[in-house]
């Protein structure tokens, strides 16, 4: 065989490989992702029936990139009175006695490479469930966006921009002038 | 890309016509036949070396390890590739919130903690993310550290994190292995041992290093009062020790003074290297540089500088820095030191002692090989300095001659006759009061343990049996004592040598203060938990005084017998309550003693007036001291010398300082001996050739570095090496020289060796020829007098071009928020190190091994590189730190096939990880070499523990992943997120580059040049400011400022410039 055709047939080899690769990848997005926690705690109960701000729990999410999860100190703050002798709580109650730390499992995960701020995102007036979906309805919290860097462009190119967000902006402007909708360089959020 | 060379230099084929480059990195470069060397152009073209040039013997301890695991760790990624193939689902990752949060910490947000190091006493703020300290700054608030601290500094986090540090206590059999055991049990079985001494003898020792904090001074002397012949010894280190032995001859007060160098006009250093690792290098850095060697661009024709004078045997970094340095034999640093004495003492119309009448200018020019006129103009120099504007300092190891009591009387000579003592040599007011003990005092320990006088010897963070040279017999007298205790972070050569190791906490895990001189107090205080099973050595003692029922005396006794068990954390308290209680109030803050203590804790430092100098009388009957003239020893001196990363070897388990770079020699990973090139020629011996050393019985072999600006008869070695229990990064690194040292008389040079070729050959990890270019001019370094008549002289790069629009043939990029910018000063740059490890440890760069280094694929993204200018005999020297240029028209930028690295809107030359496939075009194209390829997972070289030092806002590279200097991009986005909350636009210089934040001199300024006003505008438009191959239009957004230099008889040099010769 000369050896422009074994290129050429081992290029063709490749190319088939890469398809049928590509068929069975799994999608890069994880949307939809719903695992089963450790306590099936719900978030309809918590911040839709009773209407706990997201806040309560979520404590950082004003102040650092993360939105930070409650510490079990902050489910005894209720639950030394509430629902005492339900057996989910008392799980928590265990734990809590114990000193041990409830693992959850992780739902919204980006990766190692990504930075996102969720502190800016509410300063510029974006509310919860623009990402995260209606989480007061949701029993089991699963992913509700994509959190793929093209769902993220879309909103920071202004097409799907919460209008609040961008009358914010327009009326604000930012003071480093960067202009339009959101910032998209990729030092934004890769470094 | 080839015009505009100066030299033309790949192309030379004979010796006809040869002229040097002006600017070179190894004295082969000066010869002819280097060029015309076929092989040198393949070298020179070559970024990475396949494989080592020549693969050697020797230890390749850790580079076996290195690729045993990687081999692993490769498989085990390619079976959970296949794994996560089976079954596609995400890895399930699990989020775990605190029990309780403590109240001070917001995930993502890092808290600073006002702390000290014990070591070099700088105030810190420990960076702590979480509850783990990532990041170690200097407290600006510190007197000493203003905001900077050095490389070895840094380096700390990495030792806190260390795998091999001492995890619990242990029960060592003296040499023959160890087991672990709990507190309680080493408590019980020493406490019996200690209630027996108290009873009996009582002739307990506690040996530890110098201690700079009165507390815990205070409470090992209230332990040792429980004993009948309780004594404390401190160490100092080598390269100390004469100074305060100088002072208590010419002064009477066993002090190290302070020097006040932003005062001093003229500097002389006899052999001290005051701005490498001589006393407070950093504070005198910054006061040297800022005092005075900065030539004002706004009036250059009246611009002045200070001059600065060295003699010394190896070159330092104080010497690399020098306006005039004198090479010599370690012998010939006193007597150059004597005849500038007698010059001085003439030239001021007093009598010159009758010490120095042996050093006329002729038998020391005669001797030393330096030109009388040299030594002349020096002592000229001092006088016409005037009264109290000179500074003379002596000390440092590569001038440790059996003599260096002498040399210190010398220096104290000159200061008290120049009128410097009490101005700019402060003896009393701010001096080091905090001093180690004499020798005699180690000696006579030594002496008390060979003759079974010694009943329990206690060891607080000390390692004799490596740190002291083995003649002074240290390792036999500790077999002697009954019962030897190791209090220390590791089990080291003298651990495992003892009956028990007592795991101390880290610096950064514990309590303390600091107040090693006049005026300055600051507080350490823990950063986080302890990470291992270790207790405080305070605390120990605390715990022995309780449970043992021991007679101590004073507050040890109050806080350990106390109701609730006292602890160090107390005890500090309360002493300090005694000892700064009652000026709490005058402190200007707070009244009670509570909100003092809060206030000092969250300062880290209180402020508390030093006395006023005065001058001390120098004592005439201290000149005796002064050996009479003595020719030198014939043949090769040797002399030792410690590095500014590794000094003494107590962190030779710190991969950051291994890879550090020595300043002068750039070599990594091994110490090695240092000939001159002429020397090396004579004998026939070439760079990494192994070479034995023999002198008075004792053999080592060791590899040849080539180090020009040595005097031929001097070989220098570093000590700090050949560790055995250090741990696995350390261990087997180098070879430990201190083997040369006489126990009696200490001389760390002037030792009379001989040296032979062994025919082997053993590569050294030195950096000094990657990332060379085509000998493109790049640097600028001028003389004072070419500075004042122009400012712009430009020496190599080419003055046409400089900062001038060229048009390009892309459109030009839009900034219309901040464009970030830098300057480096060139005159500021001392070329330290400390930025690089400042930037390692921000950016999560990793090691890659002594192998990896020799292969070029070193990580650092900013390096310092260093040229040499004038002969190789004595060559000047001129720094230049080289990182990412952020080039407006980026030349990495346009070649990059998948856009991993594009300009952002801000000037920043962007590298986006997760868009590299890694065809390192864009290293290719870069002319600067700045960019850095991460050939393997070198990440993984951060096993266990050590994976804490990781600064979470920055991503940490993989395999196959180019990167490279982003301007601290994490810290941009940081400060301008700030700035947002308050609605406003960043103030010049609040925002800091990892670099620019440690910079001691300040060479480094980084800001917004958008803004005309800022101080980085300023500097991009300062007369010397010039852009490194401005020739290519790459316009880089750094430009540095020439280098000037304050030579004495500059115009001749000029004429000779002018005239075609090279200068030198």
């Amino acid at each position: 065989m000369s050896k422009g055709l074994s290129v050429a047939v081992g290029g063709l080899a490749l190319v088939i490989v890469g398809v049928s690769l590509a068929s069975v990848m799994p999608r890069t997005s994880n949307q939809g992702y719903a695992p089963t926690q450790p306590i099936p705690f719900s978030h309809k109960i918590h911040a839709g029936d009773n209407k706990i701000p997201c806040q309560y729990c979520h404590s950082d999410v004003e102040k650092s990139r993360h939105a930070g999860l409650p510490s079990t100190a902050v489910c005894m703050n209720c639950h030394k009175v509430v629902k005492t002798t339900s057996p989910l709580i008392q799980q928590v109650k265990k734990a809590w006695d114990e000193g041990r730390a409830i693992e959850w499992v992780r739902v919204h995960e980006l990766p190692d490479f990504v930075y996102f701020p969720h502190k800016r995102h509410l300063a510029a007036g974006l509310a919860c469930q623009t990402c995260h979906g209606e989480v007061q309805t949701m029993d089991k919290v699963y992913q509700f966006g994509a959190l793929t860097m093209g769902w993220c462009m879309e909103c920071h190119r202004g097409r799907s921009t919460p209008s609040n967000v961008l009358e914010g902006i327009e009326a604000k402007g930012w003071p480093n002038g960067e202009g339009q909708a959101a910032p998209q360089q990729c030092t934004t959020c890769h470094y | 890309m080839s015009e505009n060379h100066n030299s033309g230099l790949e192309n030379v084929t004979s010796t006809a016509g040869f002229t040097p480059p002006r600017h070179w990195i190894g004295s082969e470069e000066l010869n002819a036949s280097y060029w015309s060397d076929p092989a040198t152009k393949e070298k020179r073209a070559q970024e990475f070396y396949d494989k080592p040039l020549e693969t050697i013997e020797l230890i390749e301890k850790l580079d076996t390890k290195g690729i045993k695991r990687r081999d692993f760790l490769t498989l085990m990624g390619a079976s959970m590739a296949m794994a996560s193939f089976a079954c596609a689902r995400r890895p399930v990752h699990k989020i775990i919130p605190y029990v309780v949060k403590p109240e001070e910490i917001t995930g993502g947000i890092a808290n600073y903690y006002a702390t000290t190091c014990p070591e070099t006493v700088y105030g810190l703020l420990a960076k702590v993310r979480e509850g783990r300290p990532i990041k170690l700054e200097g407290n600006p608030e510190h007197a000493m550290s203003r905001g900077a601290i050095s490389a070895r500094t840094h380096a700390h986090i990495l030792d806190l994190y260390d795998m091999d540090r001492a995890k619990e206590p242990m029960k060592v059999s003296r040499g023959r292995g160890s087991k672990p055991i709990t507190w309680v049990d080493a408590d019980l079985e020493l406490v019996a041992k200690l209630k027996a001494v108290a009873s009996g003898s009582g002739r307990v020792r506690i040996l530890s290093n110098r201690l700079l904090g009165d507390s815990t001074l205070k409470l090992t002397n209230e332990f040792l009062a429980a004993f009948a012949a309780g004594q404390h010894v401190q160490l100092d280190d080598f390269g100390s020790t004469d100074l305060v032995e100088g002072q208590i001859e010419s002064y009477g007060t066993a002090v190290a003074p302070h020097y006040h160098f932003a005062k001093a006009d003229v500097v002389l250093s006899l052999g001290a290297d005051f701005l490498g690792n001589f006393g407070s290098s950093e504070e005198y850095s910054a006061d040297w540089v800022k005092g005075g060697r900065i030539p004002d661009a706004k009036n250059p024709a009246a611009a002045r500088m200070s001059k600065l004078f060295t003699v010394e045997s190896m070159m330092s970094v104080t010497g690399a820095n020098a306006d005039v340095r004198f090479p010599v034999r370690p012998d010939g640093v006193l007597k150059i030191g004597a005849a500038i004495a007698a010059e001085v003492a003439r030239k001021k119309g007093v009598s010159v002692p009758a010490q120095f009448s042996a050093y006329t200018l002729a038998a020391v020019s005669a001797d030393t090989g330096i030109e009388a006129e040299k030594i002349t103009e020096a002592a000229h120099a001092l006088v016409g300095a005037g009264a109290g504007k000179s500074i003379i300092v002596a000390g440092g190891l590569s001038s440790k001659t059996e003599d260096a009591i002498g040399l210190q009387v010398i220096a104290n000579y000159l200061n008290s006759t120049l009128g410097n003592e009490g101005v700019t040599v402060d003896g009393n007011g701010q001096a080091w009061t905090k001093v180690g003990d004499r020798p005699e005092k180690l000696a006579k320990l030594i002496s008390d343990m060979n003759s079974g006088s010694v009943d329990a010897l206690i060891l607080l963070d000390a390692n004799p049996v490596y740190s002291l040279p083995p003649s002074m017999g240290f390792t036999a007298a500790m077999a002697k004592v009954p019962t030897v205790v190791s209090i220390g972070d590791r089990e080291d050569e003298t651990a495992k040598l003892a009956d028990f190791v007592l795991p101390n906490h880290h610096f950064l895990e514990n309590w303390g203060d600091a107040q090693p001189r006049g005026g300055i107090v600051s507080l350490q205080q823990p950063t986080l938990a302890p990470i291992h099973s270790t207790r405080a050595y305070q605390d120990t003692l605390l715990t022995w005084i309780k449970q043992g029922a021991l007679k101590a005396k004073g507050l040890a006794a109050t806080v350990a017998n106390s109701e609730k068990d006292g602890t160090w954390h107390d005890y500090l308290k309360a002493n300090w309550k005694e000892t700064y209680g009652k000026g709490a109030a005058s402190q200007g803050k707070s009244a009670s003693f509570e909100a003092f203590w809060e206030d000092s804790l969250r300062e880290g430092v209180i402020k508390v007036p030093a006395k006023a100098t005065s001058a001390r009388s120098f004592k005439v009957p201290s000149l005796a001291k002064v050996p009479p003239f003595k020719a030198p020893a014939s043949g090769f001196v040797l002399a030792l010398y410690a590095k500014t990363s590794m000094a003494d070897g107590n962190r030779a388990n710190n991969p950051w300082l291994q890879e550090l770079p020595d300043p002068v020699t750039t070599a990594t990973w091994d110490n090695y001996l240092n000939m001159s090139p002429k020397a090396a020629e004579k004998m026939g011996l070439r760079q990494d050739d192994v070479v034995t050393i023999t002198s008075s019985g004792t053999v080592i072999d060791i590899p040849l570095n080539i180090q020009p600006g040595l005097h031929e008869n001097v070989v220098a070695m570093a000590i700090g090496y050949g560790r055995e229990a250090v741990g696995h990064v350390g261990d087997g690194v180098g070879r430990d020289v201190k083997v040369f040292v006489n126990g009696s008389t200490l001389a760390f040079a002037g030792i009379p060796v001989v040296i032979a070729n062994t025919g082997r050959r053993y590569q050294l990890a030195v950096t000094q020829w990657h990332n060379a270019t085509e000998n493109r001019p790049i640097v600028n370094d001028i003389t004072l007098a070419e500075f004042r008549a122009d400012p712009k002289t430009s020496s190599e790069t080419d003055p046409e071009i400089r900062l001038k629009e060229v048009p390009s043939m892309w459109p030009k990029h839009e900034y219309p928020g901040y464009r970030w910018g830098m300057t480096i000063d060139l005159n500021a740059c001392t070329g330290c190190g400390s930025c690089i490890i400042a930037c390692q440890s921000e950016n999560n760069t990793p090691v890659v091994g002594r192998d990896n280094v020799r292969r070029s694929r070193e990580m650092h993204w900013m390096r310092i590189d260093r040229y040499y200018s004038g002969p190789a005999e004595n060559p000047d020297v001129v720094f230049q730190p080289m990182l990412c240029q952020h080039c407006e028209n980026a030349p990495c930028e346009t070649v990059c096939p998948v856009l991993a690295t594009v300009h952002d809107n801000e000037g920043l030359n962007s590298q986006i990880y997760n868009r590299c496939v890694g065809t390192r075009y864009c290293q290719n194209n870069c002319p600067y070499k700045v960019r850095r390829f991460n050939f393997f997972d070198h990440w993984k070289s951060y096993e266990g523990s050590m994976n804490l030092a990781w600064n979470p806002d920055v991503t940490v590279r993989t395999r196959g992943i180019m990167e490279k200097c982003t301007f601290c991009v994490q810290r941009i986005r940081d400060s301008k997120d700030k700035a947002k909350d308050e609605g406003r636009k960043l103030r010049d210089l609040e925002l800091k580059t990892a670099c620019q934040q440690t910079c001691p001199t300040d060479a480094i300024i980084f800001g917004d040049i958008n803004d005309p006003k800022t101080e980085v505008s300023l500097l991009r438009n300062d007369n010397r400011a010039f852009r490194v191959l401005e020739v290519l239009n790459t316009v880089p957004s750094i430009s540095y400022l020439s280098k000037v230099r304050n030579k004495p008889g500059e115009e001749k040099e000029k004429a000779g410039k002018e005239g075609g010769e090279h200068h030198g």
